[in-house]
């Protein structure tokens, strides 16, 4: 290996004394050879260095490509309201002009669910059991949530909220038989506001099996009439009713 | 940093300690200041109507320049990063259009000089410069793609800037002497492969 290549590491190095410095220079300007390897020596370093600079370069732009979408998305996340806004009043405006205001049960049915029972509200303590429930439920941990219901239907077979919110989590699991299961036996409960043929009538329009329909029609019409809790939207979704 | 990918952004100091590091926290840091004012690259389309892959060429030579500057420890925080970087940045994006206006971007990217050449006597630099000018670089560069996976890593981050002590660690040395010995016997390899063309 030449000598030199450490010579000239350790003066770039700053390990040499100030004389050695001068010496080193010296060198340089007399004898051609060792510039040369001095020379060499500091090409290597640049070409490294430039190579380096390519690596770093495609890395990011690797990040610039993963960025460019999310910047596409900020802006769309920015101008999301009033496009959404321009979005609902076309469609309204157009739905109004060409179509009638009747909508398919199933479609009344699943936008319910994901609006209004998307989440259960809470309103007590975390030692409540109901309230754990819940609070599984709101975190999409609905078997979770069914069992804890069901372990209080069990110790209070009274425990109406525990029926309700059983039957709910059950129609969110799609086992539609046993939600149904759990709000007729909440429509026979006495209670001052009942929910009970209400979420029935939901099942059913959701489970849009044969005689379905009209079933959940004659509970809504109930609903209304016995003045329910949630007649209003009883009354609402038999106005949009489609023509049978 | 949202958006799974995306980083929460970091404080001046965060970034210039992390560069300040070895191994993946540099890497990290590096990452994280490209990031922090990718916005420049709208800049630079905006403000000097450069294409988009010209801005990004601008920005990300800013970036590695501002890296080589903090871990040299030449940014003196005298104005903030950003203002600094945004500097650097117009520069590149000025030069650009400088060498755009007169038709050599295309086929000459300059190299830049290195600061080591600075450590020597004007007139010892002088004859060095020369030699420099009159070597082929492309094939220097061609032989070193070409001179075994090991010495090529030992070399990146020799010009990376760490020094033998951290490459230990990197790359699993047993001491720094050892890497010493080790680099000088790459580059003594690579001149002979190199020799061995001119």
């Amino acid at each position: 290996m030449s000598e030199h290549l450490g010579y000239i590491d350790s003066y770039f190095n700053k390990e040499l004394s100030p004389e050695e410095c001068r010496i080193f220079e010296l060198r340089i300007e007399q004898d051609p050879a060792f510039a040369e390897e001095v020379a060499f020596y500091l090409n290597t370093l640049n070409e490294a260095k430039a190579q380096l600079a390519v690596q770093k370069k495609e890395r990011f732009r690797e990040i610039y490509q993963e960025i460019r979408p999310s910047q596409h998305r900020g802006l769309v996340r920015r101008f999301w309201p009033y496009v959404s806004a321009a979005a609902v009043t076309i469609a309204l405006v157009f739905r109004f002009v060409f179509f009638s205001p009747s909508m398919s049960p199933i479609k009344l049915a699943n936008e319910y669910i994901q609006s209004d029972l998307a989440i259960i509200s809470t309103d007590m303590g975390m030692g409540d059991s109901i309230e754990i429930g819940k609070k599984l439920y709101n975190e999409g941990k609905f078997e979770d949530a069914q069992k804890q219901f069901e372990r209080i239907i069990l110790a209070d077979s009274l425990e109406s909220s525990a029926k309700e919110y059983a039957g709910i989590v059950s129609l969110r699991l799609e086992q539609y038989d046993k939600a149904i299961q759990y709000f007729v036996e909440l429509e026979n409960t006495r209670l001052k506001i009942n929910p009970g043929k209400f979420y029935h009538a939901l099942t059913l329009m959701k489970r849009n099996g044969p005689g379905d329909l009209q079933e959940a029609k004659k509970l809504l019409h109930a609903v209304e009439e016995e003045n329910l809790k949630f007649k209003d939207i009883a009354k609402k979704w038999l106005n949009k009713w489609p023509e049978e | 940093m949202v958006s799974g990918n995306i980083s929460p952004r970091l404080t001046e100091q965060e970034i210039a300690d992390g560069l300040m590091q070895s191994g993946t926290t540099r890497t990290r840091a590096e990452e994280q200041l490209f990031r922090q004012y990718d916005y420049f690259i709208k800049e630079g389309i905006r403000k000097y109507s450069l294409s988009e892959d010209e801005s990004f060429d601008a920005y990300s030579d800013t970036i590695l320049s501002a890296i080589q500057k903090i871990i040299n420890q030449s940014f003196e925080g005298r104005s903030s990063l950003k203002t600094w970087i945004f500097q650097i940045f117009h520069n590149k994006c000025v030069d650009l259009l400088r060498k755009k206006s007169t038709n050599k971007y295309s086929v000459h990217h300059t190299q830049e000089i290195t600061d080591l050449l600075h450590l020597l006597s004007d007139s010892a630099r002088s004859v060095v410069q020369r030699m420099m000018d009159n070597s082929d670089r492309a094939l220097l560069g061609q032989r070193l793609q070409e001179i075994g996976e090991q010495c090529r890593k030992l070399l990146l981050f020799w010009a990376d800037g760490y020094p033998d002590k951290e490459i230990v660690v990197l790359m699993e040395y047993k001491t720094a002497d050892v890497v010493k010995t080790s680099r000088l016997r790459c580059m003594e390899k690579l001149r002979q492969l190199y020799k061995s063309n001119t």
